[in-house]
C-alpha cells in the first residue's frame, strides 16, 4: 500500500514540474520584468488599469463576445455531434478530418480565406450583386461583431464535434431505449436522459470553446479591426505597438486571475457532474444511413459543415491559384529564393519543421495527459487527495487561459540563461507547444477515465493486477479512443500555434505558420500569393496528418 | 482453526453503521452463504475480505495471518462481481486469461503462453462454454457473461472464491438452473467459497452453511436446515418467510397457548410457563375439510385444528398458497401441494390440520 502510494505521489510529480519550470518560472520572469524594469517596482499600470473605463469595457467584451460564440458553437455543433456519434457512413473519417482542419489554421490564413470567401469582391458577393443587380455588395461583415462570431464558430465547431461526437458514439443506447420503453418522447428522451448523460462532455467542449474566444486575439485584431479589443488584444497592442509592458503585464494578470478562476470552478462542477457509465463499443451503438429521416439528418448536418467549415477554405485554394491569373505560379515561386537571404528557408523545410516539432508534442503531451487525467480520475478516498485534484485540475489547464504573447515573450526572458539554457534547443518550440496542447490531451482523457465502471479496476486488482498494471491494463486500454482524440487535438495545434511559436522559433527553423506569416509581412502580390500557397500546404499537411493518425490505430486499442 | 476467520469486523460509512462486530469462521473447501436483505452489510464484508475496504475494527485472518496490511492483489483471493465487470475491451479468453497473466511470476513455466492457454481452456470447459474464446464480451447473453465471470475468477485457481450477487441479474429458470450447475462446479473444484446473495432459495440451494445478517449484525449461523428448522431470532424467521408468526406461552408438555387458540407442539426446549414466539410453518398444515380430496384420512390430535375462512389465494404452479382468516387469532398463510384443482373457493369455510412438528417456539 504504501510503495503503490509512494508511486503515486511521484506520479503527481511529473505535470507539476513541468508546469513549474515551462509555465510559472517564465510567467514569472515576465511579470517581474515586467512590472519592475529597473529592479524597482512600478506599479503605474495596475493604477490605469483601474482608473480607466475602458479597460472595464475591454474585460466586458471579452465575456460577452466570447459567451455568445460559445453558445452558437454548440448549437450549430451539437447536431453534428450527434451524426458523428451514432451514425456510421462512407464519407465520415474524411468528414472529420476536414473539418479539424479550420481549428488548426493561423489567424492571418482564416482571415484570409474569410475575405476571400465573404469579402466584398468575392464570388458570393459578386454573384449576388449579378442576381440582384446590386451596386454594392449585400453581404458586408467586415469588421463587424457577426465576423468575428462566425469566426469562433469556423474555428472552434470541430471542438464541440470531437469531444461530444466521441463520447456519444461510446454511450450506451440501451439507456435512451430503456427511456423510450418508459413512456418516453424523442424530446423526452433528449433533454431527460441523452443530454444530462452527456453534460460531462458537452460541458467540457463549451469551456475549452469559450477560453478560446476569451483569450481570442488573431480573429480579433484583423477581422474585427481597431473597433473591437479583448484583453490578449489589448495584452499586444500594449506590448508592440505602445511597448507598455506594465500596463501589459497587469492586463495578462487580470486574463490570468479570470481565467483560472472560471477553470477552478469548472473542474469542481465537471468532477461532481459525471456519473459512471456503462460505455460500449461504437459498432453496438451506430447505425447505417438508411430510412429518409436519417438521410436527412446525416445531409443537412454534413452540408452545415461544408458551407460553414470548408466554403471559405476552398475560396482560399482556389484564390492562391486565381489570384492575379496565378495558375501554380506561386506555388513555383515557393522553391525560388529571389532574395538570395541567408534567411531562406525552402518551403518543404518548413514542413519538415513542423511535422519534427508535432510529433515531439504529441509524444510529451500523451505522455504528460495521461498521467495528469489519470491522477485526476482516481476515486479520491482521502480528503488530502481531492484537495490536491481539486488544484491540479484547474492548474493544468491554466496555460490555455494565459496570453501565448506574455508566454512567448517569458520563454525567451527566462529560458535562455544558466540554469536553464535553451536558446539553441530546438526543444523549446515543441515544450511551448506541449503547454497548450496537453490541457487539450487532459479533457479528452477525463471524462473517458471518470466513466470507467470502478468495478472494472476492483475486478482487475481482485485478479492480482497491482495499481500500476490495473491503470495500464484497464484505464490505458479502454481510453484508447480517446487518447486518440487527444493526440489529433496536440497534432493539430502544434502545427498551427503562431503566437508563441513567432516570437521563440529560431529564424533557421521556421513552421509553416511563421513562414506564412512571413510572406505576409513582405508588400505585393507575389508574397501574398505565396503566402496563400503555403496555407494552402498547410491545410494539406494537416489534413494528410490527421488521416494517418486515423488510421495508425493498433489491435484493441482505439476500438473504444 | 478456519481457514477464513471475520473476528469482530466493524465499519461505519460517513454516518451509518455498516457492520457492528461481525465475527465467523470459514474452513476449507466449504460454500459460506451471506445471506440477508440489502443494506444489511454483506456486501461491505465481501469488499472487506477482498480488501477493497478497511475495516474501522477488527480483523480478517487467512490461516492465521492478519490480512490487513496485504493489498488486494496480493491476496490472491477470487471475486466475482455482481454486474460481472468483464472487460469490455477484450474478449472471452483474454479475460478470462487476466488473472493468469497477472500472476505469471508465479507460474515459472518454460512455455507460459501455452500453459496460459491450457488453464483457460480448462477454465472455460469447467462452466461449459468450449469454443466461445474469441468472442466479444459485449455479444454474449446474460448467462454466459455469468459464466464467463466464473471462469475468469476461479482460472488463476483463487484460495478464497467470493461472489457477488452472482445470480442476480438473471431470469429464473436461469437461475434455478445454474444453481445446481454452480455448486457442482464450486464442489468440483473444492473452493472455498464465500457467496453473498438476498434470495433464500439460492443460498439453501448452495450453501454448507450460511451466515444470516440484519442491519450489519450475525443473526445466525448454521446449516440451511438447522437455520430453517430452527430460527434464532423472529428477524430470521422472518426473513425466511416464516410469517405465521404470534406471541405465546408453553402451559405444558407439547402444548402452547398462542393467539390462534392452544395448539399442540414440539416443546423439548421449553419448560411450562416460558414466554415464547410461535411460528406455524406454512407447509405444516394440510385441509381437513375434505379428507377424500387429498387423498389420505387426517388423524388430528387435540390443539391441531385450526378452523377459519379462505380469504386469498394465489396458484404457484403444483401449490397454492392460502390465506386463511381464523376464528381466533391473526390471518395465516399457508403452502399446499395439491393434486388436481383446489376443492374450496374464496369465502369457504375451512379447516386446516396442523403437523405438530410445524409448529416452532422460539425463546421470547
Amino acid at each position: 500500500m504504501i510503495r503503490s502510494r509512494g508511486v503515486v505521489g511521484l506520479a503527481y510529480l511529473i505535470p507539476l514540474l513541468f508546469l513549474a519550470l515551462f509555465f510559472f518560472y517564465p510567467l514569472f520572469s515576465i511579470l517581474t520584468y515586467s512590472f519592475a524594469p529597473e529592479g524597482v517596482l512600478d506599479w503605474s499600470g495596475l493604477y490605469k488599469l483601474v482608473g480607466s473605463s475602458y479597460y472595464l469595457r475591454t474585460l466586458w467584451f471579452t465575456i460577452w463576445q466570447a459567451a455568445l460564440s460559445t453558445l452558437l458553437t454548440v448549437i450549430l455543433a451539437l447536431p453534428g455531434a450527434y451524426v458523428f456519434g451514432r451514425y456510421q457512413f462512407r464519407a465520415k473519417s474524411l468528414m472529420q478530418a476536414l473539418t479539424t482542419i479550420p481549428f488548426v489554421l493561423p489567424t492571418v490564413v482564416v482571415a484570409n480565406a474569410f475575405t476571400a470567401w465573404l469579402g466584398p469582391r468575392s464570388r458570393v458577393n459578386l454573384a449576388l450583386m449579378s442576381l440582384w443587380g446590386l451596386e454594392r455588395a449585400p453581404v458586408d461583415l467586415q469588421h463587424t461583431i457577426w465576423i468575428i462570431l462566425l469566426a469562433h464558430v469556423f474555428y472552434n465547431y470541430a471542438v464541440v464535434l470531437r469531444i461530444v461526437g466521441g463520447f456519444w458514439a461510446n454511450l450506451d443506447h440501451r439507456v435512451e431505449e430503456a427511456a423510450r420503453t418508459l413512456g418516453a418522447n424523442p424530446r423526452q428522451v433528449l433533454w431527460q436522459v441523452t443530454l444530462p448523460l452527456l453534460a460531462p462532455a458537452i460541458g467540457a467542449a463549451a469551456f475549452l470553446v469559450f477560453i478560446f474566444c476569451f483569450t481570442s486575439f488573431g480573429v480579433i485584431l484583423i477581422l474585427g479591426g481597431p473597433r473591437f479589443a479583448t484583453l490578449e488584444v489589448e495584452i499586444y497592442r500594449q506590448t508592440v505597438n505602445l511597448f507598455n509592458l506594465p500596463l501589459a503585464a497587469a492586463l495578462s494578470v487580470v486574463q490570468i486571475v479570470f481565467t483560472f478562476t472560471l477553470l477552478w470552478a469548472y473542474t469542481l462542477l465537471q468532477a461532481r457532474a459525471s456519473v459512471p457509465l456503462d460505455l460500449r463499443p461504437r459498432h453496438q451503438t451506430q447505425r447505417r444511413v438508411v430510412s429518409r429521416r436519417d438521410w436527412l439528418i446525416v445531409g443537412s448536418n454534413l452540408t452545415l459543415m461544408v458551407i460553414l467549415l470548408l466554403s471559405p477554405l476552398l475560396a482560399l485554394v482556389e484564390r492562391s491559384f486565381t489570384l492575379g491569373g496565378g495558375g501554380l505560379r506561386y506555388y513555383a515561386e515557393l522553391f525560388v529564393n529571389r532574395r538570395d537571404s541567408i534567411l531562406y528557408v525552402p518551403p518543404i523545410q518548413a514542413v519538415v519543421n513542423s511535422l519534427g516539432f508535432a510529433t515531439v508534442t504529441v509524444v510529451l503531451a500523451l505522455g504528460l495527459g495521461l498521467v495528469s487525467a489519470s491522477l485526476l480520475a482516481q476515486p479520491a478516498k482521502g480528503q488530502s487527495l481531492r484537495r490536491l485534484q481539486a488544484l491540479l485540475d484547474p492548474l493544468l489547464m491554466l496555460p490555455l487561459g494565459t496570453s501565448a504573447v506574455t508566454l512567448g515573450f517569458g520563454f525567451i526572458i527566462a529560458l535562455d540563461e544558466p540554469p536553464l539554457n535553451l536558446r539553441t534547443s530546438l526543444m523549446l518550440v515543441p515544450l511551448a507547444h506541449t503547454l497548450v496542447a496537453f490541457p487539450f490531451v487532459v479533457r479528452s482523457l477525463l471524462p473517458a477515465l471518470r466513466g470507467i465502471k470502478p468495478s472494472l479496476r476492483e475486478a482487475a486488482s481482485m485478479l492480482g493486477a497491482s495499481p500500476l498494471q490495473v491503470w495500464r491494463e484497464v484505464d490505458f486500454r479502454i481510453v484508447g479512443r480517446a487518447l486518440f482524440v487527444g493526440a489529433v487535438f496536440a497534432f493539430t495545434i502544434s502545427m498551427g500555434e503562431f503566437g508563441a511559436t513567432a516570437l521563440i522559433a529560431r529564424p533557421q527553423t521556421p513552421t509553416l505558420p511563421v513562414a506564412i506569416y512571413r510572406f505576409l509581412g513582405q508588400p505585393g502580390a507575389l508574397n501574398y500569393g505565396q503566402a496563400l500557397a503555403m496555407s494552402t500546404l498547410l491545410m494539406l499537411v494537416c489534413a494528410v496528418g490527421m488521416v494517418a493518425i486515423e488510421h495508425f490505430r493498433v489491435g484493441q486499442v482505439g476500438e473504444f | 482453526m478456519s481457514l477464513l476467520e471475520i473476528r469482530d469486523v466493524s465499519k461505519t460509512f460517513a454516518d451509518t453503521r455498516a457492520l457492528h462486530g461481525v465475527s465467523f469462521g470459514v474452513d476449507e473447501g466449504e460454500i459460506i452463504c451471506l445471506l440477508g436483505p440489502s443494506g444489511c452489510g454483506k456486501t461491505t464484508l465481501l469488499r472487506i475480505i477482498a480488501g477493497l475496504e478497511t475495516p474501522d475494527g477488527g480483523q480478517v485472518l487467512f490461516r492465521g495471518q492478519d490480512l490487513g496490511p496485504v493489498p488486494p492483489h496480493r491476496r490472491g483471493f477470487g471475486l466475482m462481481f455482481q454486474d460481472y465487470a468483464l472487460f469490455p475491451h477484450r474478449n472471452v479468453f483474454d479475460n478470462v486469461a487476466f488473472g493468469l497473466r497477472m500472476r505469471k511470476d508465479a507460474l515459472k513455466a518454460m512455455d507460459l503462453t501455452q500453459k496460459i492457454e491450457e488453464q483457460v481452456r480448462e477454465a472455460l470447459a469447467l462452466v461449459g462454454l468450449q469454443g466461445f474464446e474469441r468472442r466479444s464480451v459485449n455479444q454474449l447473453s446474460g448467462g454466459e457473461a455469468q459464466r464467463v465471470a466464473l471462469a475468469r475468477s476461479l482460472a488463476p485457481h483463487p484460495s478464497l472464491l467470493m461472489l457477488d450477487e452472482p445470480l442476480g441479474s438473471l431470469d429464473r429458470a436461469l437461475r434455478e438452473r445454474l444453481m445446481n450447475e454452480l455448486r457442482d462446479i464450486l464442489k468440483g473444484v473444492g473452493v472455498t467459497t464465500l457467496y453473498v446473495t438476498h434470495d433464500q432459495a439460492e443460498a439453501f440451494a448452495i450453501a454448507d452453511r450460511a451466515v444470516l445478517m440484519n442491519a450489519g449484525r450475525v443473526e445466525q449461523v448454521g446449516s440451511p436446515e438447522g437455520i430453517y428448522c430452527r430460527p434464532a431470532t423472529p428477524f430470521v424467521a422472518h426473513f425466511l418467510g416464516l410469517t405465521n408468526m404470534g406471541e405465546g406461552k408453553v402451559i405444558g408438555q407439547g402444548r402452547v397457548a398462542s393467539p390462534w387458540g392452544e395448539l399442540a407442539a414440539i416443546t423439548d426446549n421449553c419448560r411450562p410457563g416460558d414466554r415464547v414466539s410461535v411460528i406455524i410453518r406454512p407447509e405444516a398444515a394440510r385441509l381437513a375439510t375434505d379428507n377424500a380430496a387429498i387423498g389420505r384420512p387426517v388423524a388430528v390430535g387435540d390443539g391441531c385444528l385450526i378452523y377459519g375462512r379462505l380469504v386469498a389465494r394465489s396458484f404457484r404452479g403444483g401449490r397454492y398458497r392460502l390465506e386463511i382468516q381464523p376464528v381466533i387469532g391473526p390471518s395465516l398463510t399457508f403452502d399446499l401441494t395439491v393434486v388436481g384443482a383446489l376443492p374450496v373457493d374464496l369465502g369457504d369455510a375451512v379447516t386446516m390440520a396442523l403437523d405438530p412438528a410445524g409448529v416452532v417456539l422460539l425463546p421470547a
